[in-house]
């Protein structure tokens, strides 16, 4: 399959420019209504001043990263139904999130927290319990990194495909993009990731909307691209290596209980990780953020139809 | 701006949002009624475009929530 690809010229240069552009908004944050970013507040939080449309965004961003593009579908292909919890989940953890998260905007707003774990040391008065929990969200949030780093491999690999030094270049790549990343964060804090969260999102919906109407049309409908999968799955299971055994047109029943509980599960846990928390402080009211908050699923409409390209592709 | 108390708003206030907000919830647990492969859309499967219809209602119905909950 990867065989067929060469990332031509017209690719690199789009690459190069969008990705200059994406620097270039990072950087630029840090002027982006201005503030002083010595403040940590206005550091961490953009000093509270994100509207609702950006809110959106911002929040919606924290959706639509390696999970969505490469954690999902490739579930999908090779487990089959039950990757379909991301959907269920992705609605439910917003209603989850508008129960809470305005009240701990406000809370943050008058006594001045910036974070989970400063809001745990005020109300339990307890230095050690804020500490936990701090060091639990950094340690929740190394898997999350890890899996943005690994998709970043596997798009270096298609990229740079058929090239002699291909794995050392990737290494060197993933380096390079880190510490660009950890650079303008350091300068601009959650200005330059809330700008770079817009472009990016841009560039998502874009892609989706591509690739819904492309791949149908290069590897056929639905219909048959179901029928292929199911194909795919007889021929696997033959060979005793299993593709999408959890079910492919629907969900075996006897795993219903799991997706359940799958669904439940995250739909519960999104709201503890920091940048969920993050992104929800830095808004400019209670108000602008329980709407932004209530509208999120829509943008989770994006994520099943990625998903679905798991299913496509067969 | 001032700290609004939640006592602000009233019983059937409160009572509308809370259905608002189960209403997906109860959707989404209720299976059987959805994991089925008929009728499809596009050639996609019920299961499938039921929950991401789903999404949209969702974020209608939370909306309609958010809007009840900070109305003046």
């Amino acid at each position: 399959m990867a065989s067929n690809i060469v990332f031509g010229i017209e690719g690199w240069v789009i690459f190069w420019t969008l990705f200059g552009v994406f620097v270039f908004l990072g950087f630029y944050g840090a002027r982006w209504r201005r503030g002083n970013l010595g403040e940590l507040g206005e550091w961490a939080l953009a000093g509270r001043r994100i509207g609702a449309f950006l809110a959106w965004f911002l929040i919606g961003a924290d959706l639509y990263t390696a999970y969505t593009f490469v954690a999902v579908p490739s579930l999908l292909y090779s487990e089959g139904a039950i990757a379909f919890f991301a959907v269920p989940y992705v609605s439910l953890t917003f209603a989850v999130a508008m129960l809470f998260m305005p009240m701990l905007w406000e809370k943050s707003r008058e006594k001045g927290y910036i974070t989970a774990a400063d809001f745990v040391e005020d109300v339990f008065n307890s230095k050690l319990l804020a500490a936990l929990v701090a060091i639990t969200g950094i340690v929740a949030e190394f898997p999350y990194i890890a899996l943005q780093i690994d998709g970043m491999r596997a798009v270096l690999e298609v990229m740079l495909y058929g090239h002699s030094s291909a794995a050392a270049t990737s290494e060197w790549a993933l380096v390079i993009a880190f510490v660009i990343l950890a650079a303008f964060v350091y300068t601009s804090g959650l200005r330059g990731a809330t700008l770079t969260a817009v472009f990016k999102d841009a560039l998502i919906w874009l892609s989706i909307i591509a690739l819904i109407i492309f791949v149908p049309l290069r590897f056929g409908g639905f219909s048959a691209a179901f029928s292929a999968a199911s194909h795919a799955a007889a021929l696997a299971a033959k060979n005793h290596t299993p593709l999408l055994a959890t079910g492919i047109e629907t969900l075996k029943p006897a795993l219903m209980s799991g997706f359940v509980s799958l669904f439940i599960g995250s739909a519960l846990a999104l709201y503890l990780y920091p940048h969920a928390i993050n992104g929800s402080l830095s808004a400019e009211s209670k108000e602008k953020l329980r709407i932004s908050t209530a509208l999120l699923p829509l943008y989770g409409i994006g994520l099943a139809l990625l998903a679905l390209m798991g299913i496509l592709i067969c | 701006m001032d700290p609004e108390p939640v006592r602000r708003l009233s019983l059937g206030r409160k009572v509308a949002i809370a259905i608002l907000l189960l209403i997906p919830l109860a959707a989404y647990m209720a299976y059987p009624t959805y994991n089925v492969v008929k009728p499809t859309l596009g050639g996609l499967p019920f299961f499938y475009w039921y929950q991401t219809l789903w999404l949209f209602i969702s974020g209608v119905l939370f909306a309609i929530a958010a809007y009840l909950w900070d109305k003046r």
